[in-house]
């Protein structure tokens, strides 16, 4: 068993294995030795606040995030898969193969996303890190400039001249 | 683990809240670990009734459950699907895509395909900055490798087109690719292409084939061809080519044909050019070259077609070119050429027997 303490001081124990799959965990269990001793920060990391208010279902108005807790849930799904093998060069994975458990996984709010695409990130967890990544993709294709400042929420901060000149520039794609 | 995980919670649950009613709680903890959990939700009255709840009255619908009712619901909680858990709690401080670090940005953009991803470049300053680097451009390729495989040795025809009007990053990155693939031929020609020839091409020099003809390419020459040392065939006829003939195409030691006719080039033919020495042919004509004739192709042994015609080209037939011993076609009509021909084109020379019949004539008081 693994202790690892989220940033919100909440604490996971959690088997090595599914720890593991976080690469800064592992490279943290190997430099430190027995990981029983203490339990591992992660200041970076929201966990999950399951108890506030002393109720299991945390209140919206406590805007705690279950990012760490998601993270250990994608873990934990994916701890019997196979040792990833190295990425060949020439057989990279398109955002279309995602597995149908990572989808629904996967299928929560932008911010959530976004959270857990950092998180993975700062834990590197490649496969989690790639899946979001994909799924943010997923998103993004096909849409316009617009549909996609919609989409996430972006105010454009060009210029109408700026803007103008780089869509001459890449104009070639407009039509495709 | 969804088990496991709420056996954490509990734990810490326990440490962090007060239990009120300690033996309540231990009845409740009893009676849960007979019965399933689901079903103690169930069963709660009747626990709480059966360990005498007189002293202590039961809340209903409380602020704040007792454990009891959290470690009913725990498990009921787990079996929900995640996107209803978190739904539940992440409403209001939501990451924005823009918090995400540049190279995160660029991970997954690199999905989305390179005939796409150029224009989420206008969706705001950060992203611009995130999709315009080499970088960024390598990987993007890279998780698309049908557009950079090449087909035998040729590369796609819908890679090119894309190539010609890609940003700068791109065809350097694509140029690196074809050379990795071993790809040696861009062929495409008749297909309304526009664009520039890039000079992104000089990073390709395994290109032997650069066949770009009938298109509709503009712009200048790239001095950096003069980097495809193994190019034997360079057709960019038919196309709307302006500015000069690169001096550097002369390092082209392996080129075999030079068909740059049809265009809006203009300038003198470079004397580089006499390096060629296995040019076989070259065409030239339909331009708006000016200046003279360059002397040096007269060490050009391997010509067998010479096409000028329809320029601007003044001056005499250089004497040199008398040694062009294989030439069989040359055309230099539509000039500004002086008819006389220097007295080395005796009437054994074949060159000699050519411009003759273009109506040059030996003028031998010149050049006595």
């Amino acid at each position: 068993m693994v202790r690892i303490t989220s940033s919100d001081s909440q604490e996971f124990s959690v088997s090595q294995d599914i720890a593991c799959q976080s690469q800064l965990i592992k490279n943290m269990i190997e430099d430190v030795g027995d990981a029983d001793e203490q339990p591992i920060p992660l200041p970076n990391v929201a966990g999950a606040i399951l108890q506030k208010g002393g109720s299991c279902f945390p209140s919206i108005s406590n805007a705690p995030k279950l990012t760490l807790f998601a993270v250990i849930e994608y873990a934990t799904m994916h701890k019997d898969d196979p040792p990833s093998a190295p990425e060949t060069d020439a057989k990279p994975s398109t955002s279309e193969d995602i597995e149908d458990r990572d989808k629904q996984f996967l299928n929560v709010d932008q911010g959530t996303l976004f959270e857990i695409i950092l998180a993975a990130n700062y834990l590197d967890m490649k496969s989690l890190l790639d899946v979001g990544c994909k799924t943010v993709a997923n998103m993004i294709k096909g849409k316009t400039v617009e549909e996609v400042r919609a989409l996430f929420n972006i105010v454009n901060d060009f210029t109408p001249e700026e803007e103008e000149q780089i869509r001459k520039e890449n104009e070639w794609c407009e039509d495709r | 683990m969804a088990t496991h995980l709420s056996g954490s919670s509990i734990r810490s649950s326990s440490g962090s809240h007060q239990a009120p009613h300690p033996p309540l709680a231990a009845a409740v903890l009893r009676a849960a670990s007979a019965v399933p959990l689901v079903d103690s939700v169930r069963q709660n009255k009747s626990v709480i009734c059966a360990s005498g709840a007189a002293e202590w009255p039961v809340p209903e619908a409380p602020e704040a459950p007792p454990p009891n009712q959290i470690r009913a619901r725990l498990p009921l909680f787990s079996s929900l699907p995640l996107k209803m858990k978190l739904r539940r709690v992440s409403a209001p401080q939501m990451a924005h895509i823009l918090e995400l670090p540049v190279e995160l940005l660029q991970r997954i953009f690199r999905y989305v395909h390179p005939a796409q991803v150029v224009k989420y470049r206008r969706v705001c300053l950060r992203i611009f900055s995130a999709l315009s680097t080499g970088a960024f451009a390598r990987e993007n390729l890279q998780m698309h490798p049908k557009l950079t495989a090449a087909g035998a040795d040729k590369v796609s025809a819908r890679a090119v087109k894309l190539l010609l009007r890609w940003p700068i990053e791109y065809q350097a990155a694509f140029a690196a690719f074809a050379q990795q693939a071993a790809a040696t031929k861009m062929c495409c020609g008749w297909r309304r292409l526009d664009g520039a020839v890039p000079s992104a091409l000089g990073d390709w020099p395994a290109l032997t084939h650069l066949e770009l003809q009938e298109n509709k390419l503009r712009g200048e020459l790239p001095i950096a061809l003069g980097l495809l040392a193994g190019l034997r065939v360079l057709h960019l006829n038919g196309n709307s080519l302006s500015g000069a003939i690169p001096h550097e195409l002369g390092r082209l030691e392996k080129l075999e044909q030079l068909h740059l006719n049809d265009n809006c080039l203009s300038g003198s033919i470079p004397d580089s050019l006499g390096q060629l020495c296995q040019l076989q042919s070259l065409y030239l004509n339909n331009n708006c070259l000016s200046g003279q004739l360059p002397p040096t192709l007269g060490k050009l042994n391997n010509l067998r077609a010479l096409y000028l015609e329809n320029n601007q080209i003044e001056g005499f037939i250089p004497l040199e070119w008398a040694n062009m011993a294989r030439l069989q076609i040359a055309y230099l009509g539509r000039n500004r050429l002086n008819p006389c021909l220097p007295s080395g084109f005796g009437r054994s020379t074949h060159i000699g027997e050519i411009l003759r019949h273009q109506g040059f004539r030996c003028a031998l008081q010149v050049y006595s």
